[in-house]
């Protein structure tokens, strides 16, 4: 069989499991966009973390240990492409979108704008991907923990979601 | 196509059948530890060549990384359950490479919320030095001004797995599943 060909068919199986996935997927129990919002949340999770110590600044940072990342799948159901501007946390002093890539073997952080979700489609946030950094944690999220964010859409606007803290994604 | 997937499948059952089947890439021939010592979380001596009869599980990173680092560290609690009993037969250690913001106290808090018996180690300059060289631990402080981090550490990922005579035996990368080492680990602690 040549490639194309097996190729399209590697296309319509992960399609179909995409649709079935999606399919099966009841109502994000995090998501909390209104009804009427084409923005969807599933499978929203951090990594444990530890508080910064009071005043433990490492020489050449402003903002010192304390970090978590918040992973997730956005989907967008409507026409017309979205972007994640921007998320709130009370529990990190800051939060950024950040991109890490392993270049040369080497694993590499990037800030990032904005995260673009495609009309009728889906972006994921993921260890070694795209992610949500908070910065200076204000308490320790330990494993079972749960927090409140807020992902601020261009288009959408506000989206609260409950955040669980595990070990690995849902 | 066909006859390449053919080929390509002869060359693995040929490697498979030359030596014993690890997941990590192995080294060879395996690579004596020196004396490394570095302090753990609680500042006792910990020297990474002197663990013998235990499989040593090193890996470097820092407490700021976003995600692999805890990610790596996930995978070895995964390890540590699914090895059950076993578990006290292998050290699972976590060198950092941002030694100026990771102090003994903040390894201590960081590690405990991954596993009580992790250790987290780091040292004097000249120590954490040779321990990064010999093991090619790579790293750079990437300045990064509009983010609120100030920098950001690009590093090396790969575990270095040390078996039970003291010798650098196996590179594992870091998207190892947690199966995988255990299965490596398993195989060290039976020879």
């Amino acid at each position: 069989m040549d490639t194309s060909r097996l190729n399209i068919l590697r296309c319509m199986g992960t399609a179909l499991l995409a649709v079935a996935v999606c399919g099966s997927a009841t109502m994000p129990s995090s998501g909390a966009a209104p009804p009427t919002s084409p923005i969807r949340i599933e499978k929203v999770w951090a990594r444990p973390g530890v508080a910064a110590p009071a005043g433990a600044h490492g020489s050449g940072t402003t903002m010192g240990p304390g970090t978590s990342a918040i992973y997730m799948i956005i989907h967008n159901t409507g026409p017309d492409g979205d972007r994640l501007m921007r998320a709130d946390a009370d529990v990190a002093t800051a939060v950024e979108l950040h991109e890490t890539r392993m270049e040369g073997g080497m694993s590499r952080m990037h800030m990032v704008p904005a995260i673009a979700v495609p009309p009728r489609g889906q972006v994921e946030l993921r260890p070694g991907g795209l992610h949500i950094m908070l910065l200076g944690l204000k308490r320790d999220l330990k494993e079972n923990d749960r927090f409140p964010a807020t992902l601020h859409f261009e288009r959408a606007g506000a989206v609260v979601v409950e955040v669980p803290v595990r070990m690995s994604a849902p | 196509m066909s006859r390449w997937i053919a080929a390509g499948l002869l060359v693995l059952l040929v490697a498979a059948c030359q030596r014993p089947a690890f997941r990590g890439r192995v080294l060879d021939p395996p690579r004596p530890v020196p004396a490394l010592t570095l302090n753990d979380q609680h500042g006792r001596p910990f020297d990474l060549a002197g663990q013998r009869d235990r499989v040593v599980l090193v890996f470097f990173g820092y407490t700021r990384c976003p995600d692999v680092c805890p990610l790596t560290l996930g995978v070895f609690r995964q390890v540590a359950e699914m090895l059950g009993t076993d578990a006290a037969r292998v050290r699972f250690v976590f060198v950092t490479v941002d030694p100026e913001v990771d102090t003994p106290a903040f390894l201590e808090r960081y590690l405990r919320l991954f596993h009580p018996e992790f250790v987290g180690l780091t040292g004097s300059p000249d120590a954490l030095a040779a321990t990064y060289q010999f093991f090619g631990a790579a790293f750079e402080k990437v300045p990064v001004p509009k983010s609120a981090a100030g920098y950001l550490v690009a590093h090396s990922t790969h575990v270095a797995v040390i078996d039970r005579q003291g010798r650098w035996r196996l590179t594992l990368s870091h998207q190892a599943t947690a199966d995988d080492v255990a299965h490596d680990v398993r195989r060290l602690l039976r020879e």
